[in-house]
């Protein structure tokens, strides 16, 4: 749950609190405060969504969903929104792409408390709409950022799940993070030209934790013990919520998952980059030769460069500047090679030496679910590199079965987890999505703990409505583990 | 074998204790930690030269460089006659005269400590980077200096973990991370205790005739840890004229013990139970491989094949006091079962009072001897008995990979000069390129033709391009 202010939660409870929110765009380096333009009052001012999973995938996409949207209707009539009012911010400075944000809460004692709902980028005002008294924006979540981004990392040992992802949001200028502790240990983790939005996910995914951008825009890792003891934020019984409708896939349940291990190991010292063609310096200059090794380097050693004159003449040591001395990231090498000497150079061999990182045979391991015994299906987990050892993929098996299925008491095992939808609730802005919410639903049966795993808002008619994805959490933490610095030894099980 | 080996995660208050993203993995640590403190040991085989009447080096031990082992600790037994010296001397580059010396021997008359003192130490790290990133020493010698060296070990341990101190006391308490980070620290540190050369068991076959004197034909050197038993198995032939074949034992008191006494050609292997023989652990104890002749006059003689000299297990009565087992998840976490990760570690502490100390010492490896060496023997079909711990194999010279049943074999490159002679050039094979050699499988690295093998080794890095 967001942080409240002070009485976020009191006045959503109260009758006659008045809905606010401030909305603001930064056009060319700050942030401007466009509230005044955003009517609250009006039907359909702002709407949005906020998933952590696909719903069409069920709970296997838990950490692959789509990125955070928004639509907001906004005041137009003086044309700032209009890419050709001469003088708008949308004219001076473009609208595409501006960074923008919303939070939304209730006024109180003459101010507003506030709680972030949406951070992200202006995708587009349409041009039809730009004539019109009120634009329609729409802007994508802080994913759509980055989604092309890609990173080329060096080769990092040893390195847990939540410290490889924070340098690959390092490597990528993701600034702001949330990053849970976490669980497994990548022996051998790099990059070379990968979407760091996929790298993150992936080793993510390779413990059974998740990856998202958070309402405030920063990107949050959680393990896959993060709502291990966590709180309800509230309870929604028939009166919260205009219907509810659960949701099975039967088609996620496997007696067996298979998992793939790809071992990775240090391999010997070794020629990693040998030039093809020879490279002509002429006198004086500087030449970028973009070097692209033959595998990836865990340590560099060196490298040996030969040049001559091309008459015969071999060249001196010094003669050729080599800068840097040793690779920028795992498998690139941009090296700026300068003639120091007043005559042309052929640089004839220029030979990297390293100890290269080597894949081992990749193996399968499959570890199969005594519950599940009359459904004879495999589930072949996605193959990610970043599990390199047995353990993790046992690990990682054992999660997926017991994420798929439904640990409610009194349902048959064969029942995959649930995905519940609530609408029409009257919507606490301090509610976001990876919040425990209590669902007590008679017609349905299901009274027990639910994570929202998904949120469609809307803000509007001096109301905020939410449709809420929940995902039923019965059986996710089927026992009382042993939580490290609180639970006395001999009082707890262990975890996974 | 090293990749066997995983690491551990730093936890945090607040996590959950997992049994595989934990607590299985510790005990994975322990028990690889313990098969380091039990598996089969080589002894350190010592070289030595009992003169001809010439100058030159025959005595060589190397090992990779390990900027955090530094120290050179070398132990030798050195006769230097008038006007002679014995020089100790470390390559310092690629040239075949880059020879640097570390200390030089002049002291005339009886033999004594080379250098003055049983062990002397120098620290190398000032000489690095070395040719071929190896640490590699000699003993040069004047005329008529008979040598010998006792021990050739890097020692140090520079920019390495420190066993944590106290080690936590688990019991029905909450306990902080800190405490499950201090088994995880105890690990580490005793992996870098474990992380040294595979030495291999010497195997050769020794020919000697002599009258009336006893002459040594091998000598090993171990310092005694977990491993109890020494076990020797040597095949004699063309036995005659009474002599005797002894193998005896020096335990760390200096005291003689003899184990066999050996007076007829045959066939014959025993296992002998150190401490009941007075060897403490951790003093380093050597034994000795001899011929006497008779002492009735003629010549005694004697082919003496060793076929293998290792210290390992006792086959009974070995005991892992606290030996951790792995848990499964929703299994209780209990303080016994943390209890025995700590108390295990424990008792692999390079200490003399544990149940299996983890001595950290990178023991040289010796080259072969050549007959040259030698007073009236004749060594021939030297080779190396591994028991596959490392990945890299390191070899001069020319050599090939044999099963122990000589069904498998494979061919190792050797390197030659301009004229076709043997350069004795480093080189480093992949041992996960030949298929049919598993881990902890026993194989034998010999030469092949005419061809001479210098030494070989197993390390768990490969440092060389070689």
């Amino acid at each position: 749950v967001k942080a409240d202010p002070g009485h976020i939660a009191t006045n959503w409870a109260a009758a006659n609190a008045a809905l606010c929110a401030s909305l603001e765009i930064n056009w060319n380096g700050s942030w401007v405060d466009e509230s005044g333009y955003l009517d609250v009052s009006q039907p359909g001012a702002a709407s949005g969504s906020h998933y952590l999973f696909r719903p069409e995938q069920g709970i296997l996409s838990l950490g692959w969903a789509a990125d955070a949207v928004m639509s907001l209707r906004l005041d137009n009539e003086g044309g700032r929104f209009s890419r050709g009012k001469a003088g708008s911010p949308a004219n001076l400075y473009g609208i595409h792409n501006k960074p923008i944000r919303l939070s939304i809460g209730y006024r109180h004692a003459g101010g507003a408390e506030l709680a972030d709902q949406f951070t992200g980028y202006v995708v587009d005002v349409p041009a039809e709409s730009e004539a019109q008294s009120t634009v329609q924006l729409t802007a994508r979540g802080m994913a759509s950022q980055y989604a092309d981004r890609k990173v080329s990392t060096l080769v990092y040992e040893g390195l847990s799940t939540d410290a490889w992802i924070a340098q690959l949001c390092t490597e990528a200028g993701i600034v702001s993070t949330a990053l849970d502790h976490g669980y497994c240990v990548i022996p051998f983790a790099y990059a070379s030209e990968q979407p760091v939005l996929d790298a993150v996910t992936h080793a993510a995914a390779a413990e059974g934790g998740f990856v998202h951008f958070a309402a405030s825009g920063a990107l949050t890792f959680w393990n896959a013990t993060h709502w291990y003891g966590a709180a309800a934020v509230g309870t929604l019984t028939l009166d919260d919520y205009g219907d509810v409708s659960p949701r099975s896939r039967y088609t996620d349940i496997y007696k067996r998952v298979t998992v793939e291990v790809q071992p990775r190991q240090r391999g010997r010292l070794q020629r990693v980059y040998e030039l093809k063609a020879p490279i002509w310096l002429p006198a004086g200059a500087a030449v970028l030769h973009k070097a692209r090794l033959s595998l990836p380097f865990i340590e560099w050693h060196s490298y040996e460069l030969a040049a001559g004159t091309g008459g015969g003449n071999a060249a001196a040591e010094g003669d050729v500047n080599v800068s840097p001395s040793s690779p920028q990231s795992a498998q690139r090498w941009d090296v700026i090679l300068t003639n120091t000497t007043t005559h042309g150079l052929w640089v004839s061999k220029l030979d990297g030496f390293a100890y290269a990182l080597e894949g081992r045979d990749s193996q399968s391991y499959e570890y199969a679910s005594a519950a599940e015994g009359q459904v004879d299906r495999n589930l072949d987990a996605p193959q990610l590199w970043e599990i390199q050892t047995e353990e993790q993929a046992a690990h990682i098996a054992e999660t997926l079965i017991a994420w798929l299925r439904d640990g409610s008491t009194g349902v048959a095992s064969l029942q995959p987890r649930r995905v519940i939808t609530a609408s029409n609730v009257s919507g606490n802005p301090l509610w976001e999505p990876g919040d425990v919410m209590h669902l007590h639903s008679t017609e349905t049966g299901l009274d027990g703990d639910a994570i929202i795993g998904g949120l469609d808002w809307e803000l509007g008619s001096n109301d905020y409505t939410c449709t809420l994805a929940l995902i039923n959490a019965a059986g996710l933490y089927p026992a009382t583990f042993h939580k490290i610095g609180t639970t006395v030894l001999g009082a707890g099980a262990y975890w996974r | 074998m090293n990749e066997g080996w995983r690491d551990q995660v730093t936890l945090y208050d607040g996590m959950l204790l997992g049994a595989r993203t934990w607590q299985r993995l510790a005990v994975r640590r322990a028990d690889w930690l313990y098969a380091q403190a039990h598996g089969a040991l080589a002894p350190q085989a010592l070289t030595f030269y009992t003169p001809g009447n010439e100058a030159g080096a025959q005595v060589y031990y190397e090992t990779p460089w390990h900027t955090e082992h530094p120290t050179l600790q070398l132990s030798a037994r050195v006769t230097v006659p008038a006007g002679q010296y014995v020089s100790l001397q470390l390559k310092t580059g690629s040239g075949v005269d880059d020879w640097t010396e570390l200390q030089r021997d002049t002291t005339t008359g009886a033999e004594h400590w080379f250098g003055g003192s049983e062990i002397r130490t120098y620290n190398v790290s000032a000489y690095a980077p070395f040719p071929d990133d190896v640490v590699l020493v000699r003993l040069w010698h004047g005329l008529s200096c008979p040598h010998y060296v006792r021990q050739a070990v890097m020692t140090g341990w520079i920019g390495l973990p420190s066993y944590p101190n106290p080690m936590p006391t688990f019991g029905a308490s909450a306990h902080a991370a800190a405490d499950f980070n201090a088994v995880t620290s105890a690990q580490e540190y005793l992996r870098h205790c474990a992380m040294q050369p595979n030495l291999g068991r010497l195997v050769f076959t020794a020919t000697h005739t002599q009258e009336n004197a006893y002459e040594p034909l091998g000598f090993w050197t171990f310092r005694r840890d977990g491993r109890q038993e020494i076990y020797a198995d040597v095949t004699v032939s063309g036995y005659a004229s009474d002599a005797r074949v002894l193998l005896r034992l020096w335990d760390d008191t200096g005291t003689e013990h003899v184990l066999w006494n050996l007076s007829a050609n045959g066939h014959v292997y025993q296992a002998w139970d150190v401490a009941t023989l007075g060897a403490s652990k951790g003093g380093w104890q050597r034994v000795e491989l001899g011929v006497l002749g008779n002492a009735g006059g003629g010549n005694g003689a004697a082919t003496v094949t060793v076929n293998s000299l290792s210290v390992r297990d006792l086959t009974a009565g070995v005991t892992r006091t606290y030996a951790p087992s792995p848990y499964d998840a929703l299994a209780t976490a209990l303080p016994a079962h943390m209890a025995a990760l700590v108390n295990d570690a424990n008792e692999l502490r390079p200490l003399d009072d544990r149940e299996s100390p983890l001595y950290t010492a990178h023991l040289m490896a010796p080259w072969i001897m050549a007959p040259s060496m030698l007073n009236r023997s004749y060594w021939s079909a030297q080779g190396f008995r591994f028991t596959r711990k490392w990945r890299w194999l390191y070899w001069r010279g020319a050599a090939k990979i044999v099963s122990t049943d000589g069904q498998y074999e494979t061919t190792l490159s050797d390197v030659l000069d301009g004229s076709g002679a043997q350069t004795y050039a480093l080189q480093v094979y992949d041992l996960d390129s030949v298929p049919w050699l598993a881990p902890d499988m026993p194989y034998n690295v010999v030469p092949y033709g005419g061809n001479v093998l210098k030494t070989a080794y197993e390390h768990y890095q490969c440092l060389s391009a070689g």
